[in-house]
């Protein structure tokens, strides 16, 4: 048994424990609460003036699938404009460096995606930053089917002479995709199990049908207007979808908050040079009046893009902007894990959940020099500051 | 005359100053102290507030890549050895305008030819506001930029032409100094020589971008038999307190961007050591750009507060974005502290930035006009 002594806690599960302990046994939290009893033996962890919170849920990375150079691209498979069939989570490397440098930012989970170089790039996984191999890491898989809009696809494919070269393109081949998945859906369901009428099976097909029956939603990278196609192609297919980067969202309250099948906004990364077009605008204070109107938020690093401790440093621009402190600690822990359909298992401190918290030396939110001292990923301590 | 009453000064010089007033004229700063009057002048409030200098990006590219992704006018990639470019002729307003900079304190900027050139060209110093470049203008030929990064194998080493390796960087950028040393009066005309002369005297720094310690020994060793070049090396990741040359101040160093992770090279700064480094009067800044670039208008913060985060006293920070970078870019006397005779170029901040996240900008003058209140905005065509 492990137990974190005397932290200030967030549990992002609606308690702050000015002087909480965290009881942590068999790679779960035990209990949480005040002056909590120490069975002997137990390790202990004197966290006096430290603060923990749940931690850190990056919802959109490409750690381990870019290389450490970002030279070696094992995440977008651009050999054609939809790869529905092809899995990030036989990309990942878990020894590449970027997983120690997530740890050292207090993230403990990170949805991993292929990349934005296709229309629709695959399937999505999550993973754990610590453990012994991809397998033993991966805590889901898939959580979403990725797919991207705009300036990304346009830019691999058009100089091929070959569609997408426009946004019309875009859409078209996210609608073909789905009809056609629709339509693989129908005959299978007319073969009424008749393996002699059932259509010839489709691996990026077969994929397509669990987003199309909502076992897993769409995961969309896209700006600014692009985000209106995706939730009208959302709408028309009854499809479960998030917005990623959604940069440009503080124009579009209205249609993002009355989107059907919006499990949420993943906001990031801002710190971008601003271009015309689908860099234009980015507004990350746009998360303050989407999380007042209820839709789910969190922030991501776009990892290895970023440096991981600038997840905290975009939730500290967010409190900048106004949001209140521990709001912007949901957008990096609860939150993110409600997104990738995990909530049940991490993003909150609460006994029976995976024992994957955060010591920092203040609150991560506010104080810039607030550090990740001791992060702990299924009841282990996987990083210690030196 | 603008007077800004009882904010807390920071000098960017490592001076704090708490109640203190700021007393500006014709876009300068003509005085600082306590209990400054003046009549007839505007009084902005500042009891309770910070006061800042200006922050100063160096090594930046806005301003002179876009409006697309393909659009790059600072990667001259026709010839590796290019002295002779100046960014002045690169630099859009409007690009730089859109960027709003300023709204996180950035009020000047040095703009750098891509790193991809062994010798990309003069960097020039601008200012993050304004209607056309020469009025933005704070210096041309402020620095000369070269590279002996891997940056300058990407652009050459597919069209089989050197430099393929750091060996035939090294080589393109000594044979030029050395063909510049040779150039006289008589000479035919070479605008490369004639661009490198002020280099070799001493009269503009040659920025040399390196990242670890084996470049960073390269280009070193590569200048030793040129006492007079003036050497400041960029992207500097791999400095640490035992660096002779810096210490000793023949060197300065600007290092960045630690914000970005698609290089493993920014994984291991010795921010302490650095930070020592600095005290100790170490010419150290910090930048955004290099092989690695960060171009939001946040970026030079987050840098700042990396650097804070890793132990280096805010104060000290404060130095590396403001007065050790407009030092460095020979523009000091101009931007980068409060002090009298400079240029009024100051921010306000309800706290800290660099302390914490809820600091929030409150004002930022340029040459004395507050642009977060100015009547005419600039729109960009952007």
């Amino acid at each position: 048994m492990l137990v974190i002594q005397n932290a200030k806690v967030y549990t992002m599960a609606g308690q702050v424990l000015e002087k909480g302990d965290i009881a942590i046994e068999s790679g779960r939290f035990a209990a949480v609460g005040e002056s909590l009893p120490v069975p002997a033996g137990a390790q202990v962890i004197d966290a006096a003036g430290l603060t923990a919170i749940p931690g850190i849920v990056d919802a959109h990375s490409h750690i381990g699938g870019f290389g450490s150079t970002m030279d070696d691209s094992d995440l977008n498979e651009m050999t054609r404009n939809a790869t529905p069939e092809v899995e990030s989570v036989y990309s990942i490397d878990v020894e590449q460096p970027g997983f120690k440098r997530v740890l050292s930012a207090g993230i403990t989970t990170s949805a991993i995606a292929p990349g934005s170089g296709n229309v629709i790039g695959g399937l999505v996984c999550a993973v754990k930053s610590h453990g012994k191999s991809i397998g033993d890491m991966c805590i889901k898989n898939p959580i979403a089917l990725k797919m991207a809009l705009g300036g990304n696809p346009k830019g691999v494919y058009g100089p091929r002479n070959q569609m997408p070269m426009t946004r019309m393109g875009v859409a078209q081949v996210i609608i073909d995709t789905l009809r056609r998945g629709r339509e693989y859906m129908k005959k299978q369901q007319e073969a009424a199990g008749d393996p002699a009428k059932m259509p010839p099976y489709d691996a990026g097909l077969e994929n397509v049908c669990r987003a199309l029956r909502r076992e897993i939603p769409i995961k969309v990278h896209c700006e600014q207007f692009d985000m209106l196609t995706t939730i009208r192609i959302a709408r028309e297919f009854g499809l479960e979808f998030t917005l990623d980067h959604a940069w440009g969202a503080s124009d579009f309250y209205d249609e993002i908050a009355g989107a059907e099948g919006l499990r949420g906004v993943i906001f990031g990364p801002c710190g971008v040079q601003l271009l015309p077009g689908e860099c234009g605008k980015v507004d990350i204070e746009c998360l303050i009046e989407l999380d007042r109107r209820g839709v789910c938020c969190s922030i991501m690093t776009d990892g290895p893009i970023m440096n991981p401790d600038l997840i905290v440093t975009q939730a500290g621009e967010a409190v900048r902007a106004g949001l209140p402190p521990e709001r912007a600690v949901a957008m990096l822990t609860i939150n993110p894990a409600r997104i990738i359909g995990l909530e049940e298992r991490i993003g909150s401190i609460e006994p029976g959940k995976d024992a994957d918290v955060v010591l920092f030396s203040g609150m991560p939110t506010v104080d810039t020099a607030a550090q990740a001292m001791v992060t702990i990923v299924n009841g282990e301590i996987a990083w210690q500051r030196s | 005359m603008l007077l800004i009453k009882n904010g807390c000064v920071h000098d960017g010089r490592g001076q704090v100053l708490p109640q203190c007033d700021v007393l500006v004229e014709n876009g300068l700063v003509k005085a600082v102290g306590p209990g400054l009057s003046a009549e007839g002048a505007e009084v902005f409030d500042a009891a309770g507030k910070q006061v800042l200098p200006g922050f100063v990006s160096t090594m930046t590219i806005q301003g002179a890549t876009g409006p697309g992704w393909h659009d790059d006018d600072l990667g001259e990639f026709s010839d590796p050895v290019t002295p002779e470019l100046s960014v002045v002729y690169a630099f859009d307003q409007d690009n730089m305008n859109f960027q709003e900079q300023w709204l996180y304190g950035v009020t000047s900027v040095g703009v750098v030819p891509k790193p991809g050139n062994v010798l990309g060209g003069q960097m020039a110093v601008f200012k993050t506001c304004g209607r056309s470049p020469y009025e933005m203008l704070v210096r041309e030929r402020a620095a000369m930029a070269a590279s002996v990064s891997a940056a300058t194998k990407k652009p050459y080493a597919p069209r089989n032409a050197a430099p393929m390796t750091r060996m035939g960087a090294v080589s393109l950028l000594v044979a030029a100094l050395k063909k510049a040393e040779r150039y006289t009066e008589c000479s035919d005309y070479d605008p490369k020589c004639e661009a490198l002369q002020p280099v070799l005297r001493g009269e503009m720094p040659l920025f040399v971008n390196a990242l670890n310690r084996a470049q960073m020994d390269a280009a070193e060793m590569a200048l030793r038999d040129f006492p007079n070049v003036r050497l400041v090396l960029t992207g500097a990741y791999g400095l640490d307190e035992t660096r002779e040359s810096v210490r000793s101040g023949r060197c300065a160093a600007l290092i960045g961007d630690v914000t970005e992770a698609g290089t493993q090279l920014n994984a291991n700064v010795d921010y302490a050591g650095i930070g020592r480094l600095a005290q100790a009067g170490g010419l150290v800044g910090l930048c955004c750009g290099g092989d690695s670039f960060a171009g939001g208008k946040e970026s030079l913060l987050w840098n700042a507060i990396q650097w804070h985060k890793n132990g280096v006293p805010a104060e000290q920070v404060l130095r590396m974005i403001t007065s050790a970078p407009a030092e460095i870019l020979g523009v000091g006397c101009a931007v980068g502290s409060i002090a009298p005779g400079l240029h009024a170029d100051l921010s306000v901040w309800s706290a800290n930035p660099i302390e914490t996240y809820t600091a929030r900008l409150e004002a930022v003058f340029l040459q004395g006009e507050n642009l977060l209140t100015r009547k005419e905005v600039r729109k960009s065509c952007w």
